[in-house]
């Protein structure tokens, strides 16, 4: 009797979480499930009904020199934005964390690039890196700098794309920043500074450590941000010159639609969901049990 | 050891005077207890003297030397504040040992004296903890200790009890006292609980509004408050109050409120006869009332509105007129109902005399005394 009760309570439970299941099982589950299954087929414009080639696609794409190069782009552009950003993120938290009308205009202006759409950012450093008459260019030539072909170099492509998302997220990691030093109280830093304690000695052993918790939260997020946003690709460079500047989203995009081989793209599409995953296991282990004290 | 000495010390704020020329000396091995309402400026005081809030003017003087612009860690003062500030990631040891390391003190030095502090406060089992896992109390000790291995001129604490319970509070009061006695340490404490200020300060420190309203042993305080807010403010319950004229009837000098007429003296020829015509206040303890029988002099009756009994006391509440509800406290256990008609006995050499205008305290002089 008590057991069904339950039983009854529990389902109620289950059947609100239904909706959410069903859109997640159709959007999410399904077409993860397809993907996998198309990764096994030779699948493409000429073939729509598919072969199954078993684990051929992994083999090619595991050779193949474009998927190599995309792979070692993202682990630079990782490499590159997500450290860089995270710090700059802390170090304007750090500056602006006291209230004073300067430091609210800062922030503001700090965030801005937040709330602007990736699309148009892309399209305001496209002005910036335009060879000849860019800002960059103008502002080259006023301090004797020298003139880079950003955009149209293999060399400098992935610094701009770097430079570019730095810019961009740097502000949006400010706020976590922001939001984590709310939760150390002052007091302690008073207490720290009655005992003598420098700007960096405190930095160093409180107001670092006790960050922790939101640096690794922004950490994730930085991470996967850098696999999942391509956007300004399409925009500025469609992942040239000569793949300096594709990423593996965006290899996936191409090979879907470009070349229209949609068992390639849902091998490439796997391999980056394991990698997603692989993070966001890094998440629920370390993140959620945190540091605790 | 230090001497302290507060010239005129003042804190504006943008829109706020804070703290208003407060003078105060606080001497060797002393225990100043700084107690007023909320926002009366106490903790803006603290603050001052820790160097943690800047002086708008006035002189912060320590042993002879003028500390206004000296940064807060070259002060010699240490602090235990309310909220504790106990660093959350650190260990109760790190905690303690946190201004040795920033001062590079000897490591086996820092041992030696986080633990001589430990066993004072009897922390020693929990030096491995993290405050997260501590009692409000042993958080507060830690706090202790860290104040206590700077070894400073001068301690600084600020409502250090005020997050424990009544119990706890009780222990830790007679704990910090002893503390200090042993240490004769110089100590500034603020609260803003007059049970505190009177129990533990050598010397206590009434503020309102910013202002120093009076500054003496607590008994002195409290036998002699010196205007009708450190009346009511120290002494618990507070003092009665009641205004009235005083009149000379036939030789005795009454004092006449709305419903009663209140004897003062039998003698017409007392100091206080300059003020017949005048308005005055009185104000009596509800300790100082005592029974009476109807008839008996010095006797009235009053109306009952409420009894609580405090095991072997009780707390009498009755309407002395139309504007003023007094109580009395009665050593015994009463059961009076509302409405209950009583007989208390107010006899003159309890009642404290304030000129009405002013509520300030008349001149000794012009007191009452047994006649
Ligand atoms: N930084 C500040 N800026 C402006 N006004 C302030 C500031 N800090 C305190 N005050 C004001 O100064 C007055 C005294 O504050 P203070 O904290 O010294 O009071 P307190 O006596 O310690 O009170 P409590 O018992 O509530 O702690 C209050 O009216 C408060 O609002
Ligand atoms: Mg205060």
């Amino acid at each position: 009797m008590f057991k069904k009760q339950t039983l009854k309570v529990n389902m109620y439970g289950y059947l609100f979480l239904l909706p959410a299941l069903i859109f997640l099982i159709l959007f999410t589950y399904y077409p993860t499930l397809l993907s996998i299954h198309d990764s096994f087929y030779l699948k493409d414009n000429l073939r729509p009904e598919g072969a199954f080639v078993g684990l051929d696609n992994y083999k090619y794409l595991l050779q193949d020199d474009v998927f190599q190069k995309v792979l070692w782009n993202n682990l630079i552009f990782a490499i590159g934005t997500v450290p860089t950003s995270i710090m700059l993120a802390m170090f304007m938290a750090v500056k602006l964390n006291k209230v004073t009308r300067i430091n609210q205009w800062m922030k503001t202006s700090y965030f801005y690039p937040t709330v602007i759409p990736l699309v148009a950012v892309a399209n305001i450093w496209l002005f910036i890196y335009q060879p000849d008459f860019g800002l960059y260019t103008r502002f080259a030539d006023f301090f004797g700098l020298p003139d880079i072909p950003w955009l149209q170099s293999e060399l400098w492509v992935m610094p701009a794309m770097i430079i570019l998302t730095i810019w961009k997220e740097a502000g949006f990691f400010m706020i976590f920043f922001l939001a984590g030093l709310q939760n150390i109280p002052n007091h302690i830093y008073e207490s720290a500074s009655m005992e003598g304690a420098s700007n960096g000695y405190v930095f160093r052993k409180l107001t670092f450590p006790l960050l922790m918790p939101t640096t690794l939260f922004v950490f994730i997020i930085a991470l996967t941000n850098s696999v999942k946003t391509v956007d300004h690709i399409f925009v500025m460079t469609e992942g040239g010159p000569n793949n300096a500047s594709n990423l593996i989203l965006y290899y996936i995009y191409q090979n879907r639609f470009t070349f229209g081989d949609i068992g390639i793209a849902a091998t490439a599409s796997v391999i980056l969901i394991v990698v997603l995953l692989a993070i966001s296991l890094i998440n629920f282990f370390v993140l959620d049990r945190k540091i605790h004290y | 050891m230090g001497q302290l000495q507060l010239n005129k010390l003042t804190k504006q704020f943008t829109d706020h005077l804070a703290v208003d020329q407060i003078d105060l000396q606080v001497n060797d091995g002393e225990f100043v207890v700084l107690v007023g309402p909320s926002g009366c400026g106490k903790s803006t005081t603290l603050r001052m003297i820790a160097g943690l809030e800047s002086i708008s003017s006035g002189d912060l003087i320590l042993n002879g030397t003028r500390l206004n612009d000296t940064h807060s860690s070259n002060r010699n003062m240490a602090m235990v504040f309310q909220s504790y500030a106990l660093y959350p990631h650190m260990s109760v040891f790190e905690n303690i040992a946190f201004g040795m390391k920033v001062r590079k003190v000897n490591k086996n030095i820092i041992k030696q004296e986080v633990e001589k502090a430990a066993k004072i406060l009897q922390l020693e089992n929990l030096l491995n903890r993290k405050p997260g896992e501590l009692s409000g109390g042993q958080k507060q000790r830690v706090a202790i200790g860290r104040a206590l291995v700077r070894e400073p001129e001068v301690f600084l604490m600020d409502e250090p009890l005020s997050n424990l319970d009544a119990k706890l509070r009780t222990k830790m009061r007679s704990e910090i006292k002893e503390l200090q006695q042993k240490l004769k340490a110089t100590m500034i404490y603020v609260t803003h609980d007059q049970v505190e200020a009177m129990t533990m300060g050598d010397k206590i420190v009434v503020m309102k509004d910013g202002q120093v309203q009076q500054i003496g042993a607590p008994v002195d305080v409290y036998n002699k408050p010196i205007n009708r807010f450190v009346g009511g403010f120290i002494g618990s319950p507070p003092m009665n109050f009641t205004q009235g004229v005083l009149s000379n009837e036939g030789g005795k000098l009454q004092l006449m409120t709305e419903q009663h007429s209140i004897i003062l003296s039998h003698d017409e020829n007392i100091a206080l006869q300059e003020y017949v015509g005048k308005k005055l206040l009185i104000g009596v303890r509800p300790e100082e009332i005592t029974l009476g029988n109807e008839g008996d002099e010095y006797s009235y009756s009053f109306t009952v509105t409420n009894t609580e009994v405090l095991g072997k006391e009780s707390l009498i509440f009755y309407t002395f007129d139309e504007h003023n509800m007094w109580n009395a406290k009665l050593f015994d256990q009463y059961t009076y109902q509302t409405g209950d008609t009583i007989s208390l006995q107010l006899k003159p050499e309890v009642m404290h005399v304030f000129d009405a205008d002013t509520e300030e305290r008349l001149a000794d002089h012009y007191q009452l005394s047994a006649n």
